[in-house]
């Protein structure tokens, strides 16, 4: 038995999603200055992004979790995926400021 | 108040840290016994992992400033142009980490579905193995202020 529950998987996935698109966010937000001085017209941009990563997170999850298709992940196939993303985000999120 | 805030939030950290090794631990010996007590760890831990967030990030918007104008002129800029670019942006993905394992630990029994319990010792390690490498940024950069003052 290694398949997970769908609200397990769905909110794995979400969690999957949500570290690249902050990843995506960072580097976004730093090369692109109109994006920048946008999240900071709202609030500092270490909160808008915070904010924006954290909903992700948790509205992603709600909705996938919802979706029978879940049903069908294995658990450790999850872990690898979600193993890899992290370590390219991280990686990037490094990369991109020693570059920049 | 700031010095208060700057240590409450590596406090709260290392308590997310051990709560979250707490958690690896009970996952290698999974069974009914310590269902309770993993699910009230992982609990823990994301608590700890918010209060960090909010604690160290009240402290990043309303301090660093002039932390960040000290280290930019003294001998390791880099503390400040990699180090905390990188630790503000990389904790996001500690936080939503820490935030994933009560999800799993509720709805699955780690000690009969094994591809659960890899998701929950594969994510506790990168929550720990990504927390220690915060702590470690914050050392560097306070040592980064110190040597600059």
């Amino acid at each position: 038995m290694n398949n997970l529950s769908a609200k397990t998987a769905g909110y794995t996935i979400a969690a999957i999603i949500a570290i690249i698109a902050n990843t995506l966010l960072v580097i976004a937000k730093e090369t692109n200055p109109a994006l920048l001085a946008a999240m900071k017209s709202i609030a500092h941009h270490w909160v808008v992004q915070s904010v924006v990563i954290v909903l992700l997170f948790f509205l992603l999850g709600l909705i996938l979790s919802k979706w029978p298709a879940m049903r069908h992940f294995n658990g450790t196939f999850l872990a690898l995926v979600l193993t890899l993303a992290t370590v390219v985000a991280g990686i990037g999120i490094v990369g991109f400021f020693f570059f920049a | 108040m700031d010095k208060l805030i700057l240590l409450i939030h590596p406090t709260t950290g290392a308590l997310a840290i051990l709560s979250t090794v707490w958690i690896f631990v009970e996952a290698l010996n999974a069974s009914a016994r310590n269902r309770a007590r993993l699910l009230w760890a992982s609990i823990f831990g994301a608590v700890m992992m918010t209060v960090t967030a909010i604690a160290g990030g009240y402290w990043y918007v309303t301090y660093y400033v002039a932390d960040k104008a000290t280290i930019l002129a003294g001998p390791w800029p880099i503390a400040h142009t990699l180090v905390m670019e990188a630790k503000e942006h990389i904790f996001f993905i500690t936080l939503i980490l820490s935030f994933l394992l009560p999800f799993i630990i509720s709805r699955e029994d780690l000690a009969v579905n094994r591809g659960a319990r890899i998701l929950v010792l594969v994510t506790s390690a990168l929550v720990i193995l990504s927390a220690f490498a915060i702590e470690g940024a914050g050392a560097f950069i306070a040592m980064a202020v110190r040597i600059s003052l």
